[in-house]
């Protein structure tokens, strides 16, 4: 069967489900076209609260925040070594989880949130976690770890070109 | 209430905690080389230059395990070196000219030159064997008495000072009272522990000979067995755990550590809790914990008493007596408070936390060997299984394990990338 590549799920269809699959979350749709969820979660023994925000017009997946407890990074390091993030700069506790590879199109507005997003976020708690204890993300990833990782590797690079001796050269 | 509240679940901690349980116990291969060692110590004892040759010969078995090797609930004992402590005893009719003393003498010239043995060591009422990574200690029972309870007699007790004595016991009564009371488990659980300890199990003890060697190896053993076979019960593992700490908390403290059959009576009279393994535990402590309180409120001591003879009195060394007896009992229900205290802490903590706790409160060994464990079940990297997620809740199963929770489904395929969001000033 050919999926139609602009159909969308409605915010009613996204809704139902939610409310079938996870019903701890709450969900209500405000006057901008963004519908939202807040909702605990619990992958291991930690429970966590979650919000999850859904809007089409402004961005091309769900944004989903961990609002209590908030996220930290491991001792040591800093929010923008936190793997898997939309690093929020601004605010780093409330950047959104970076739960799929959009490139790939893992995601579109064609899915279920309550089937894909949700148990996504729980998987990538259960990461966080295990990166607390073992300083290692041992799930499944793609590109750079963190926006740390790509700065580090940004200036390493930068630093290499940088560090060509052009006198000499110049014949 | 009677609402069902998916939250209230101790589930990770009750699944870690069955790795520490697999860390400290027996593998098979283990269990088949200690088995040969009770087959071997009913030889050796029978043999003909054996002092004890003439008084074991009957037509019904006079050697059998006892204690925790009998009970199912033996422990990596050794906080460094992994040692298993295991029991046996040798029934005879002491004949009534032998003292204590002599008894033991008798008993110690009986084990000399016991295969693979490092080190004999007199103990007060029992004669100590030592191998690599395991301690056998060979008690004599005498039933001389001809007590009308089944196995029931006088054990030898022989101090380097002080007076002898004779303490009536019945471990082979006890250990029926503790595997009929407990039963076989929990299938659940029973099936859940089996499939850990094929994926965590740890062989400690080497083989002595090409026999052990071929023991080691073998999926199956066509000989009588010496030891009861071992019970999955979810009371027994709750036990080994508590034995566990109690090992860990007491080399730190002077009051005497009380007798692991204690908790044995207690962990039996407590029953299953259905809530899990950590529940299992926080019974276990907290109520002994509880009736210790008692005791001190009331000026009195625990008395257990052994259900299949009750003139053996399984504490008769502890508590001390007088004011030392006093600090035993406080010292005692501090720690099992401690532990509740802990367990339920760290029972809706973050991985991190829970095996920080596990390293403290079972050692920093296992905690480490646990940290292991679970960061390769849960290593997903290059690794096409799913994780499991249970619906209403989130929690995350690694299906090397499984689960017996209801409405789990694999996690949908995918892989996690970062990206920046909005300015791209640091705000670490």
């Amino acid at each position: 069967m050919q999926i139609d590549p602009g159909f969308r799920r409605t915010h009613h269809a996204q809704l139902e489900a939610m409310r079938r699959d996870w019903p701890s979350f709450h969900g209500m749709r405000f006057g901008d076209g963004t519908v939202a969820w807040i909702g605990q979660l619990q992958p291991q023994a930690q429970p966590y609260t979650i919000e999850v925000f859904w809007n089409s017009r402004i961005l091309d997946r769900p944004y989903v925040v961990v609002a209590d407890p908030p996220i930290a990074p491991r001792p040591g390091l800093a929010y923008h070594d936190i793997p898997h993030l939309m690093f929020n700069a601004k605010e780093p506790t409330r950047s959104g989880l970076c739960l799929f590879d959009p490139a790939v199109r893992e995601w579109t507005p064609a899915d279920l949130i309550a089937d894909s997003t949700i148990p996504w976020a729980a998987e990538w708690l259960h990461f966080y976690e295990l990166w607390h204890m073992s300083g290692q993300w041992l799930g499944p990833g793609v590109g750079h770890e963190s926006i740390g990782h790509m700065r580090a590797e940004e200036a390493r690079a930068l630093q290499s070109m940088i560090s060509h001796r052009l006198e000499g050269e110049a014949a | 209430m009677t609402r069902h509240e998916p939250f209230l679940t101790l589930s990770t901690l009750d699944d870690l905690l069955l790795d520490v349980a697999t860390e400290i116990d027996l593998s098979a291969a283990d269990w088949r080389i200690m088995e040969n060692r009770f087959r071997k110590l009913k030889t050796h004892l029978e043999r003909p230059s054996s002092p004890l040759a003439p008084f074991l010969k009957d037509g019904i078995s006079l050697i059998y395990a006892q204690g925790s090797i009998a009970t199912s609930t033996t422990i990596i004992s050794g906080i460094d070196d992994d040692r298993f402590d295991v029991d046996a005893i040798v029934e005879i009719n002491v004949p009534a000219h032998w003292s204590e003393h002599h008894t033991l003498d008798m008993l110690e010239d009986a084990l000399r030159g016991f295969p693979g043995v490092i080190k004999i060591v007199r103990c007060t009422r029992c004669i100590q064997l030592q191998f690599a990574f395991m301690h056998m200690d060979v008690t004599i029972m005498d039933r001389s008495k001809r007590v009308a309870v089944a196995r029931a007699g006088d054990v030898l007790h022989a101090p380097d000072k002080g007076p002898c004595a004779r303490i009536p016991s019945n471990p082979w009564g006890f250990t029926a009272w503790f595997r009929s009371t407990v039963g076989i488990g929990q299938t659940a659980f029973a099936e859940a522990l089996r499939k850990r300890r094929a994926l965590n199990a740890k062989s400690r003890l080497r083989p002595l000979d090409d026999i052990e060697l071929a023991l080691a190896k073998a999926d199956q053993v066509d000989l009588p067995p010496m030891i009861p076979s071992a019970i999955d019960a979810q009371e027994a593992v709750a036990l080994k755990l508590l034995k566990r700490h109690l090992n860990i908390r007491y080399q730190k403290l002077t009051p005497k550590r009380p007798p692991s059959i204690y908790f044995t009576k207690r962990a039996g009279s407590i029953g299953y809790i259905s809530e899990g393994l950590t529940a299992q535990i926080l019974v276990l402590a907290g109520s002994t914990a509880h009736i210790l309180r008692a005791h001190l409120a009331a000026g009195t001591r625990p008395n257990e008493l052994n259900p299949s003879y009750p003139p053996d009195r399984l504490n008769d060394r502890w508590p001390a007596d007088g004011q030392k007896g006093i600090q035993d009992m406080e010292t005692l229900a501090g720690v099992l408070e401690a532990l509740a205290d802990k367990l339920a802490r760290i029972a809706r903590a973050p991985l991190s936390e829970i095996v920080a706790g596990i390293r403290e409160l079972f050692g920093e060994h296992i905690g480490e060997e646990v940290a292991t464990l679970v960061t390769k079940r849960f290593d997903t990297r290059g690794n096409s299984a799913a994780n499991l997620v249970q619906t209403a809740t989130g929690n995350i199963k690694s299906p090397t394990i499984g689960t017996v929770a209801r409405d789990v489904r694999p996690v949908p395929s995918h892989k996690f990338h970062p990206m920046h969001f909005g300015e791209d000033d640091d705000a670490d």
